[in-house]
């Protein structure tokens, strides 16, 4: 592992690459999504004209994305933006990217389990995989996040039935 | 507590309905609207929701469910339990919605209310346009194509496709959308006529940018007297928006009937009332055979006009 | 259009209700760190769908002005913008808080947020009608014109690369097209799923771009403790002669601010960037910004402020939001089937009077709650953010489904969270992508509407001059950044 001075650049440009290329499947799968779309009597260029050239300007955007990372353009910086500022970098404390993946995967489960046990239920459960997950692990914290929990899941749930939305 | 409640329910509805239909409703109601709050369909909803909670003693719940050309929240009604607690409030939305296939299925599909109100419609010109008055309008559309500003399949188009086949006339289509943008579009010039309710033209009519050609209506309004009917000018036609309320098809009668009869007294509350009279809508009751032969006539028409017309969708 | 029932209406219970709710939940967001005014917005959408849309543009309006000036504390007091507009805020609030007047940077900052937001409520009051009467003549081709310039705006004057800005917007145009095609009522994209008849819901794609994906980011920063700070707020009133001595700078950073807000698609946060640079260029002294010094806070905390009263011009004028957070406060207003445009005057009065009133009682409100509590405020960072994050997101989830209580709806926020993230972390700005999202159906619609008016010439466009002007406006601003970069490469080779 080489020190972050070093990987920055590939890294962005990698990243770069890559949503140059989400940017093309998305564009090529509207194209091919409105191939058949009929033309409609009143309308001359149809339903399938602006998502078709929307996609083509994509295509193009992204193919010049793509040409500047593989020449080793910088995309980053001041390089082409008409204003850049530099964020301050608090530094005094750890980031944790693993906290970010787990969110994801919490929150997809999270979904999945509301239509089979109830909002409620998978409310509360959430909040406290979740939280456990997040917080500093001390008996302090642990209490707090089961009391925000079991009041927070159940309190919501209780409440915004009141306001007749339909929850599951 | 629950017994006074349902002591109270009972007394209400022997006072009006057969009493096979008491134990309903039993919770609160959910209005289904397939349109934004703001629109025509959103307001009749909310005129009957507290009337309607008088007569039937249970809360009722206006919610919009937007989307799909008003497809999303008619298919959300069609799909839902047959208690009678969920309604669907929609005029003849969902039958261009039928006719353009943008849903798989059509009035059939439900059970089928009652009508509460009607609405006619006025043809609407820019104050400047030259044609001021019916003839000297549909003049104008024979002799030259005229701009109408509609949602294509929508029912402001249908209004004109009616009027087209009614006249013999034909216009250039330009799709501006429902009233709102539709108004600000003719307000600018950039299209020559629209259908609008007398709602919805009210407020640019007033401003002086807008111009009231006819009102397709029986007789003049009783709030708007110098507005000069179609009729009256000679063409004959009758055009208008239906409020219509519908239930999931396997509703049991009794409560479909109950409700309906809940709709019917709710028309005569004084705050229903006051609402049709500042909305300039006509007080217009029908449920049952005579509903469903109504619907099924206006439907049947409209798949003709579209056929007619070309107005087809995938 | 009559205002000073608009300030009356206010005052009764449930609108003043919300309009302190509003304003209170926007600094408390503002401030925090991880989340953004727009989270907010986005949340409040599918609650002011239950109210009156009057009722609805009080809570939004006093919502985006307590986000935009929430960020400051932070900012100040701890180098933290709690917004993107306060970043500009952390050169001189946060030396000068750590310098041993950290109630007087606020104090700065507070007031020149307030008189700011004032100022641009003026422009707001006087330019918007008149706006609007010139709107009238803009037609489908102009629409247009101007829908793709405010793409280009905003992707050229966000932070980073044009072209990922572009591509973004483009992105948010895709994302809108699937569902019932409005112009022909056809069906589109829906790859034979029945629930993507239609389409995705805009809510719940805001939500998820807006509020989960921040929340998912926020995660990594869990651990981000921050020190105790001194509670004293000495020096937070400014005295008569302090307002005095900054009124030239006031005065230029509102004009800027507002010209910028007015401007489609460009945020508060270009604004004090510029009010800021400007001032720094202009000084006498440009040595002691950034260094703690008063003209600077000033100059940003105004500048933000005033994008407000800029930004809400276009909306009700256009429908053209001014900024990304006003493309949520006119997602909002649409989906009340209020009409935002040249009419609005004439067909919502009391809408128009309802958003302008509110505009400038709650930076009156703001004034007072930041004033009273701003140390109170800066206190809740010490909450963990371990408690805060799953409620937000449990929040968002009741959001997606109050409005068709759908689970596809849920999916779809939770999807577009993931994609939002994931965007951020390859320094893809999310602004283009709300606009796009909101503006693609109007510049749809619009440019058929006129084809189906010219008959399917697309001539117009190059014919009628105002749309020509933004055509070239929009070619301009996305060449010039290009031309540029490829010029300062021929003057330095790269270093290879």
């Amino acid at each position: 592992m080489s020190g972050p001075s070093v990987t920055e650049e590939p890294k962005s440009a990698r990243a770069d690459a890559l949503f140059a290329l989400a940017m093309m499947a998305v564009a090529l799968l509207t194209m091919w999504g409105v191939r058949n779309q009929p033309r409609a009597p009143y309308d001359p260029v149809g339903a399938a004209a602006v998502p078709f050239w929307t996609a083509v300007a994509v295509l193009a955007l992204a193919s010049v994305l793509l040409v500047r990372v593989l020449l080793k353009h910088s995309t980053r910086g001041a390089a082409m933006s008409l204003f850049t500022m530099s964020e301050a970098v608090d530094d005094s404390y750890a980031v944790v990217p693993r906290f970010s993946v787990y969110a994801v995967v919490l929150s997809l489960f999270y979904v999945a389990l509301i239509p089979l046990a109830g909002f409620a239920a998978a409310s509360v459960l959430f909040m406290l995989v979740f939280g456990a997950a997040l917080c500093d692990r001390t008996p302090r914290s642990l209490a707090i996040v089961a009391v925000v929990a079991l009041l927070g899941g159940v309190g919501l749930d209780y409440g915004f039935r009141a306001l007749l939305i339909d929850l599951p | 507590m629950k017994r006074r409640d349902f002591v109270a329910g009972t007394l209400a509805a022997s006072l009006a309905v057969p009493a096979l239909a008491q134990a309903y409703p039993d919770k609160p109601v959910r209005i289904v609207v397939p349109n934004p709050p703001g629109g025509s369909a959103d307001y009749i909803a909310r005129f009957f929701q507290t009337p309607l909670q008088r007569v039937l003693g249970q809360p009722l719940a206006v919610s919009n469910v937007v989307g799909g050309g008003t497809s999303i929240g008619n298919r959300q009604v069609r799909d839902a339990a047959p208690d009678g607690h969920t309604v669907l409030a929609i005029h003849q939305a969902l039958l261009t919605a039928a006719t353009l296939k943008v849903m798989d299925f059509g009035p059939e599909a439900f059970a089928q209310v009652a009508q509460v109100a009607t609405e006619y419609v006025t043809v609407v010109v820019n104050s400047k346009a030259p044609y001021q008055t019916l003839p000297a309008f549909l003049a104008a559309a024979k002799a030259g194509d005229l701009k109408a500003g509609v949602q294509i399949g929508a029912i402001n188009h249908f209004l004109f496709l009616s009027l087209g086949d009614a006249t013999g006339t034909k216009f250039r289509y330009v799709n501006t959308g429902g009233g709102g943008p539709t108004r600000t579009a003719l307000a600018g010039g950039h299209v020559d006529c629209a259908f609008l309710t007398v709602n919805e033209a009210k407020p640019l009519v007033d401003s002086g940018d807008l111009k009231i050609v006819a009102i397709f209506a029986p007789q003049r309004l009783a709030s708007w007297p110098n507005l000069a009917t179609a009729r009256e000018q000679g063409t004959d036609l009758l055009l208008n928006l239906n409020y219509w309320w519908w239930m999931p098809k396997a509703t049991p009668r009794a409560r479909v009937d109950r409700f309906a009869d809940a709709l019917r007294i709710a028309m005569n509350d004084p705050e229903v009332v006051q609402k049709y009279a500042e909305f300039n809508m006509s007080a217009v009751f029908l449920k049952g055979a005579e509903l469903e032969a109504e619907i099924a006539r206006q439907y049947e028409a409209m798949k003709k006009l579209a056929e007619r017309n070309n107005v087809t969708a995938t | 259009m009559d205002l000073v029932q608009g300030f009356l209406h206010l005052v009764t219970g449930g609108p003043l209700l919300l309009l302190l709710v509003g304003t209170f939940l926007g600094i408390v967001v503002g401030a925090l760190p991880g989340l953004t005014g727009g989270a907010l917005l986005a949340l409040s959408l599918p609650f002011t769908y239950r109210m009156s849309s009057v009722d609805g543009v009080i809570l939004m309006t006093s919502m985006y002005v307590g986000g935009i000036s929430g960020g400051l504390i932070t900012a100040t007091l701890m180098r933290i913008p709690g917004e993107p507009s306060a970043v500009v805020t952390t050169l001189d609030g946060f030396p000068m808080a750590r310098g041993g007047r950290p109630g007087r940077a606020l104090g700065l900052g507070i007031s020149a947020s307030l008189i700011g937001g004032a100022l641009s409520w003026v422009a707001l009051v006087t330019l918007a009608p008149a706006m609007a009467r010139l709107a009238l003549v803009f037609g489908p081709f102009e629409n247009f014109a101007l829908v793709l310039m405010a793409l280009v705006l905003i992707a050229a004057l966000s932070q980073g690369s044009v072209v990922k800005g572009l591509l973004s917007g483009l992105f948010g145009m895709l994302v809108s097209y699937p569902g019932i095609d409005e112009t022909s009522g056809q069906m589109r994209l829906t790859f034979g799923f029945e629930e993507m008849v239609g389409g995705f819901s805009y809510l719940a794609v805001i939500l998820g771009a807006f509020a989960i994906s921040q929340v998912l980011a926020d995660a990594m920063h869990a651990r981000q403790k921050f020190e105790r700070l001194d509670p004293s707020v000495k020096g937070i009133f400014l005295s008569p002669k302090d307002y005095l001595g900054q009124a030239f700078n006031i005065v230029r950073s509102s004009v800027i601010g507002v010209w910028i807000g007015i401007l489609p698609g460009v945020g508060a946060s270009i604004s004090s960037i510029v009010a800021y640079s400007v001032a720094k260029n202009m000084s006498k002294t440009p040595e002691k910004f950034g260094t703690g010094f008063e003209d600077g806070i000033v100059a940003a905390e105004t500048a933000n402020n005033a994008n407000t009263g800029g930004a809400l011009i276009p909306m009700i004028t256009l429908g053209i939001p001014g900024s990304p957070a006003a493309s949520i406060l006119l997602a909002g207003l649409l989906m009340h089937n209020v009409q935002p445009g040249p009419t609005l005057f004439t067909n919502s009065p009391e809408v128009v009077s309802a958003l302008m009133a509110t505009h400038l009682a709650s930076h009156i409100v703001m004034f007072a709650m930041m004033v009273a509590g701003c140390m109170m405020i800066a206190r809740l960072m010490y909450v963990q953010r371990a408690y805060v994050l799953p409620i937000i997101i449990v929040l968002c989830v009741i959001g997606a489904l109050a409005e068709n209580g759908r689970m596809f709806d849920v999916w779809t926020m939770i999807g577009f969270g993931v994609v939002g993230f994931l965007l951020e972390l390859a320094a893809v700005p999310l602004g283009p992508f709300v606009i796009g999202l909101i503006l693609a159906p109007l510049a749809e619609t619009q440019l058929r509407a006129g084809l189906m008016g010219s008959n399917g010439s697309l001539m117009p466009l190059v014919e009628r001059p105002v749309a020509l002007l933004f055509l070239l406006v929009s070619v301009l601003m996305f060449v010039w950044p290009l031309w540029r970069d490829f010029l300062r490469r021929r003057q330095t080779p790269l270093p290879a």
